[in-house]
């Protein structure tokens, strides 16, 4: 039919009037890296390609696409093309490659386009290290060291046959900066790889040291002093230097890097790490909450919901959608916390044009700095009218309306803790079903959260409806009462970037003598992690996860030990 | 019924496609009918001075955009919100019968319900750009497979840079905005329970066929001397989803007495401007046929009649789905009837009411058909069915008036 042409003609991009050769019409980050649309001149281009900056292929996959509304626009024959390449590298550092008919070559710089529903949180990809010719003639190399209040933690790596790290941190008077207290060697595959056959693979130092001043030092007045084997001295530069007070993520993840969780001895030392991530997120950290209504507010309301934004922020428009749809929401305050300044601008934006397609008023918290998922909710919770609070997550959508009275009818019940919900995928599989405490084998010792049937067929789960007791319920989505909530203190911020604080929660409330249930009528779905991925998917975003279970469980050791005694069926 | 708002994604003199055709229709139509109508069409152009609204003879051309096409929203709120809103509160109709949102933007129907909440919305679909990222075509984007259902990870699959979860959000959004829409309108029942079973409540679904100009029927062809019925036609645009080289091919494999007799003349145009693999197998396919197959090029819609007056049969050998193709309408209206694959609007508009129909994308059953089509008492059963034909335009009206009773 025409109409396909004329509907097509602009669905990714209208053709100039003066064709360019390549015409780019998306670029945008995708979970594992990029994608590139548009279209091109097939008579004038053979072949297109994505490459770095040193020229080198990136294994993209290129998918042609039969562009009509082109040709027909242009009148020349045209092909359209989608590129997607999984790569860690930044968008400046990846070219379009196009082979020309006439046997040139044309490059082209990339630069995200159309893509503001992707727009990820601006987390600086991991630094590499560089292996440089003085490296390899001291044998050693310190890459950076970080200051915290009373600790510095060293990281680097030592060419030597010893596992005993003999290194001294000092200053440009020789005089020693800190004490070791702790010491790890790490496997360095990339060091072992320029150092050849025989040089044994765990060269890598972590040393954590405590300060024997306060000064404030610069990475060139201090220097690793190494002996190698324990006979010969080097001294090796730092090579950076970082301070616990700025950017956190970035420095958690150069903490977190090296950290072989799983590996017994390197378990055992998470203690290491203790003094600077208390540092890098605060408890007591202020932050600046600049409130924005927009529709106005509702007065007296029945619940409010509170909903953390943190790098997706497009997950605002289909909420906002669906609150706007259903009448049953008409009392319900609606309060997002952005939880992320990166975003803070084109949440502004998207909210002041969703005022005119939505009529349901609701609010925004814009946070001066990233706090943490518990953090930002018990900052929700604190603006909140109603004493009926839903905690949701931004990436859950009902099904319908009908889950909110189920679960407030529920939570207004006397001794009720927290109300949670039965979650589900986008194919109805379940998503959370309750959580049950789980061992695995790499960690033995440490119990995790465990969804059990999770990604099973909703049938297989159980179909007995309604309110069944069950302790640990994730916080994508929680009734609970705001005086209950604030009586165990809301969310713990000791969890780092949203991990464990919910089950944390669930057993605070229980051990206050409140009852927690799971609602399965109550049916949402849940996008799991479609925000949480955008941080970065690397081993230290893992070792977080670890640390957050190592404080859970030194915390819930013996309610865990009788909760998994009963194993997962012990939701009644 | 006093007042209706006919709004399309473009003016048919600018754009020739099905809805604006088919929304200009029923304008003109229901303008016949003595009843006051506002026919407003979303214009490409700039407008002067930047204004939301300039005109067209009788018609306002609106001046907007589309930003997201993922999920079809626009940023110029002040064109809908604003400029759209204060049109329509101002004329006052009783009925606002949308014919798209592309190219203005989902939120239409929020901006409409906003400023005129007591008409009633009508939205006509034409395909399915709501449940397809595909151009609304159901079919894979590499394999051209057929889709019959919108499924999260396979849509993910023609689209990488979305996850199954993002389509899930988009469907989920859409069908949140056509909450405000009173009433559906689906020119086939096919089109119609597409969506119904993906989430439009079928209470408020209607099929009514598309309106289509008064149109005269042509005399069959004369046949001489024990001449068979072995002339073919082909409307529509040469491209891989209107299946003119599977076309092609049948006419190959027809035993070679039938071969010598027949001629197939394509009334089409941009072979030229396809991708060269396509392009090279129609070329090579033409090749073979030569002295059979006749490229007639593109017409205007003044010389259809004469021909539709050449050929016998009408033939539709697209790969994909089709809703309601207005050359289907037109060929039985001349009363030509038709040879058409049988998958969705082909096979509910031609199965057992207007000629033949064939397994989809089988060149062998197509040939087949053919075959059958050449004997003068098949055309002749099928030219007869034609005229149990009746036309669209009292339904609409009964449909329209129902809507305001």
């Amino acid at each position: 039919m025409n109409k396909v042409k004329s509907l097509v003609k602009r669905l990714i991009g209208r053709p100039a009037s003066t064709p360019s050769l390549i015409n780019i019409d998306i670029c945008s980050k995708t979970v594992n890296g990029y994608v590139v649309i548009g279209w091109y001149l097939s008579e004038k281009v053979n072949s297109l390609t994505l490459v770095d900056n040193a020229s080198s292929d990136l294994e993209s996959n290129t998918t042609k696409i039969a562009r009509e509304d082109v040709v027909a626009h242009i009148g020349q024959p045209a092909d359209g093309f989608q590129i997607t390449v999984d790569t860690d590298l930044d968008i400046d550092d990846i070219k379009l490659l196009a082979k020309l008919a006439d046997g040139s070559t044309q490059k082209i710089a990339l630069m995200l386009k159309n893509a503001q529903q992707f727009i990820a949180p601006r987390v600086p990809v991991s630094e590499e290290q560089v292996i440089s010719p003085s490296d390899t003639e001291a044998r050693a190399s310190c890459e950076f060291v970080i200051i915290a209040e009373k600790h510095i933690f060293v990281s680097g790596w030592i060419v030597d046959k010893t596992s005993h790290v003999d290194a001294v941190l000092v200053n440009s008077k020789g005089k020693v900066v800190g004490n070791t207290v702790h010491q790890l060697r790490c496997n360095r595959k990339d060091v072992q790889d320029v150092f050849g056959v025989g040089t044994k693979v765990n060269t890598g130092i972590i040393l954590s040291l405590e300060r024997t001043d306060t000064k404030k030092y610069l990475a060139r007045e201090l220097t690793l002093r190494v002996h190698l084997d324990s006979s010969t001295e080097q001294d090796v530069d730092v090579q950076n230097l970082y301070h616990t007070d700025t950017n956190p993520i970035a420095t958690l993840r150069r903490l977190l890097t090296h950290w072989t969780a799983h590996d017994a001895l390197h378990l055992s030392k998470s203690v290491i790490f203790r003094p600077f991530l208390s540092e890098l997120y605060p408890k007591d950290r202020k932050v600046e909450v600049r409130r924005v209504d927009f529709s106005g507010r509702i007065e007296h309301p029945r619940v409010s919901i509170v909903i953390p934004l943190y790098g997706r922020y497009d997950f605002l428009r289909y909420q906002m959608s669906h609150f706007d749809r259903y009448s049953e929401y008409h009392d319900v305050e609606i309060i997002y916390v952005v939880d992320d300044p990166n975003i803070s601008s084109a949440v502004g934006t998207l909210a002041r044009r969703l005022t005119h397609s939505t009529r349901h008023p609701f609010s925004v918290l814009y946070l001066s700095e990233n706090v943490g998922f518990g953090k930002a909710n018990n900052l929700g919770v604190e603006y909140t009218a109603s004493d009926n609070l839903v905690l949701l997550n931004s990436d859950v959508l009902p099904r319908d309306a009908e889950w909110l009275n189920k679960m407030l009818t529920l939570v207004e019940k006397e001794n009720v803790g927290i109300v949670g919900a039965r979650l589900l995928f986008e194919d109805d599989t379940i998503q959370h079903n309750g959580m049950a405490p789980m061992t695995v084998a790499e960690y033995p010792g440490l119990y995790f959260n465990d969804h059990p049937k999770k990604g099973w067929p909703k049938n297989f789960a159980e179909q007995d409806g309604g309110e069944q007791k069950c302790d640990l319920l994730t916080a994508a989505c929680w009734a609970i009462k705001k005086t209950v909530f604030e009586q165990v203190g809301g969310f713990d911020p000791t969890y780092i970037l949203g991990d464990f604080e919910d089950s944390d929660l669930c057993l605070a409330i229980l051990a206050s003598g409140r009852v927690n249930y799971l609602h399965r009528d109550a049916e949402l779905y849940h996008l799991e992690r479609q925000s949480q991925n955008l941080v970065d998917s690397g081993g230290w975003k893992h070792n977080v996860t670890i640390l957050n279970a190592i404080t859970f469980n030194e915390r819930w050791r013996s309610e865990l030990e009788i909760l998994a005694g009963v194993g997962a069926d012990s939701n009644e | 019924m006093n007042k209706v708002v006919f709004i399309s994604h473009g003016h048919p003199e600018l754009s020739k496609g099905g809805a604006e055709i088919a929304s200009w229709n029923l304008y003109q139509f229901l303008k016949s009918e003595g009843i006051e109508c506002l026919y407003i069409a979303r214009a490409d152009t700039k407008s002067h001075g930047g204004s939301a609204f300039s005109q067209r003879g009788e018609e306002i051309l609106f001046h907007t955009g589309i930003h997201d096409w993922f999920n079809l929203t626009t940023n110029s709120t002040k064109q809908l919100f604003g400029d759209l809103n204060s049109l329509l509160a101002d004329f006052k109709p009783d009925i606002v019968h949308v014919h798209h949102f592309a190219h203005m933007g989902i939120e239409i129907f929020s901006a409409i319900k906003r400023a005129v909440p007591q008409a009633n919305l009508v939205f006509t679909l034409h395909e399915f750009m709501a449940m397809c990222m595909h151009n609304g075509q159901m079919v894979k984007k590499d394999t051209l497979k057929l889709c019959n259902k919108a499924i999260y990870a396979d849509c993910h699959k023609c689209f990488p840079q979305h996850s199954p979860g993002d389509f899930f959000l988009r469907k989920q959004f859409l069908l949140d905005q056509f909450c405000y829409v009173d009433a559906f309108v689906s020119p086939s029942q096919f089109l119609a329970d597409r969506y119904v079973e993906w989430g439009i409540s079928e209470s408020k679904m209607k099929v009514i066929e598309n309106v289509l100009p008064k149109i005269e029927p042509i005399p069959p062809r004369t046949l001489h001397g024990g001449e068979k019925r072995i002339r073919f036609a082909f409307f529509g645009q040469i491209n891989p989803y209107k299946g003119l080289d599977l076309l092609l091919k049948a006419i190959l494999l027809l035993p070679d007495h039938i071969k010598r007799e027949i001629r197939l003349d394509v009334h089409g145009a941009n072979l030229d401007l396809q991708e060269s693999e396509f392009k090279d197998k129609v070329t090579l396919l033409l090749d073979q046929l030569s002295g059979i197959v006749h490229l007639r090029g593109q017409y205007e819609s003044e010389q259809l009649p004469s021909r539709m007056a050449e050929c016998d049969w009408v033939i539709i050998p697209s790969i994909w789905w089709e809703n309601s193709p207005v050359v289907i309408q037109e060929a039985i209206r001349f009363g030509r009837p038709l040879i058409g694959a049988n998958i969705g609007g082909m096979k509910e508009k031609i199965e057992g009411k207007a000629g033949l129909t064939f397994e989809a994308r089988s060149a062998s059953s197509l040939a087949e058909r053919i075959v059958q089509a050449t004997e003068p008492e098949v055309f002749d059963y099928w030219h007869g069915e034609l005229s149990h034909y009746t036309c669209a335009e009292s339904a609409h009206l009964a449909f329209l008036r129902s809507l305001t009773a």
